[in-house]
């Protein structure tokens, strides 16, 4: 026989939360159970930041908050107040061309269906800047909180590996 | 004239649009009045369900419609056998909500339908919804 618990689930209560997305700057009232994730898909209709296991396998939902790599289904929109959260939609920036790491996917043939590639590519942004020259053994360590079931993971190394040289030579010619 | 592509490198058309989150997955697709259902899963191996009672769920506002085997009336029904075979001399299949038991952790047992896809799950849990279990 199951416990009977008295507690009603607070879905019902609300908060008041200020946060920054990809630069802009939203004042927003959210029902305190709502996931950062729900939150970014329903509320500002960011739908780039996918939902694959709702709880913090398949790492698809991942986003930069305050620039480290978070799983936004493993979170609540209410924990985000005051923060800075980047979606796979701020990647690109303003100007038409691909950031590096999505650039260096297209051209190592990175994704095929591109469900989880919002994320890897978040996860991989954080990744790069904690450790600009990361070994293939490092990489598939950084790479091991996301998931693909279409690429084999190899040329996903190979995009990693490409957009990390690209990076450093960015960085050289700004020095 | 088509034969120049053979063994070239051809840039996939579907990659930029992949690659800044613009793609138009299923869930990404947004429809209005959407109405999103939730499925209450056995935690046991094996269980007599003794009752369960859905007023509270029934009660919630914002909540359609919430479903256990005595209500499917006529859709009770076991699944159809698809792929039937020769060495299955008893063959079972399941029913799309448990009756009277379950069978194995994570057989479907109620489902809720509610249009807020975040709080769906969520009014599965509600004490009252528990069944019991012996």
């Amino acid at each position: 026989m199951q416990e009977q618990e008295e507690e009603i689930p607070a879905f019902i209560e609300e908060s008041d939360i200020a946060v920054t997305v990809n630069g802009n700057h939203y004042e927003w009232r959210v029902p305190v159970r709502l996931l950062l994730s729900d939150f970014l898909r329903h509320e500002l209709h960011l739908t780039g930041t996918h939902v694959g296991c709702e709880h913090g396998v398949c790492g698809c939902c991942t986003v930069l908050l305050n620039g480290e790599a978070v799983r936004s289904c493993l979170m609540f929109a209410a924990q985000a107040d005051g923060m800075v959260v980047t979606t796979i939609e701020g990647m690109a920036g303003t100007n038409s061309d691909l950031h590096p790491i999505q650039q260096a996917f297209q051209d190592k043939h990175g994704l095929q269906c591109g469900f989880c590639t919002p994320g890897i590519i978040m996860s991989v942004h954080a990744m790069l800047h904690e450790n600009p020259d990361p070994s293939d053994e490092e990489i598939r360590y950084g790479l091991s909180g996301n998931i693909c079931r279409c690429t084999g993971y190899q040329n996903i190394v190979e995009a990693v590996k490409l957009a990390a040289e690209r990076l450093r030579e960015q960085q050289k010619e700004l020095r | 004239m088509a034969t120049r592509w053979f063994g070239a490198r051809i840039p996939r058309m579907e990659d930029p649009r992949l690659l800044r989150g613009k793609g138009a997955f299923v869930d990404d697709i947004d429809l209005p009045d959407v109405l999103h259902a939730a499925v209450l899963r056995s935690t046991h191996a094996r269980a007599r369900i003794l009752n369960i009672d859905t007023s509270a769920a029934r009660a919630l506002p914002g909540v359609h419609l919430v479903l256990t085997a005595s209500d499917l009336g006529e859709l009770l029904d076991p699944s159809p056998l698809l792929v039937p075979h020769h060495a299955l001399t008893q063959p079972r299949t399941q029913l799309p909500l448990a009756l009277n038991e379950v069978h194995y952790v994570g057989e479907t047992v109620a489902m809720v339908v509610n249009p807020c896809p975040s709080s769906t799950a969520w009014r599965l849990r509600l004490p009252k919804m528990l069944p019991w279990y012996m």
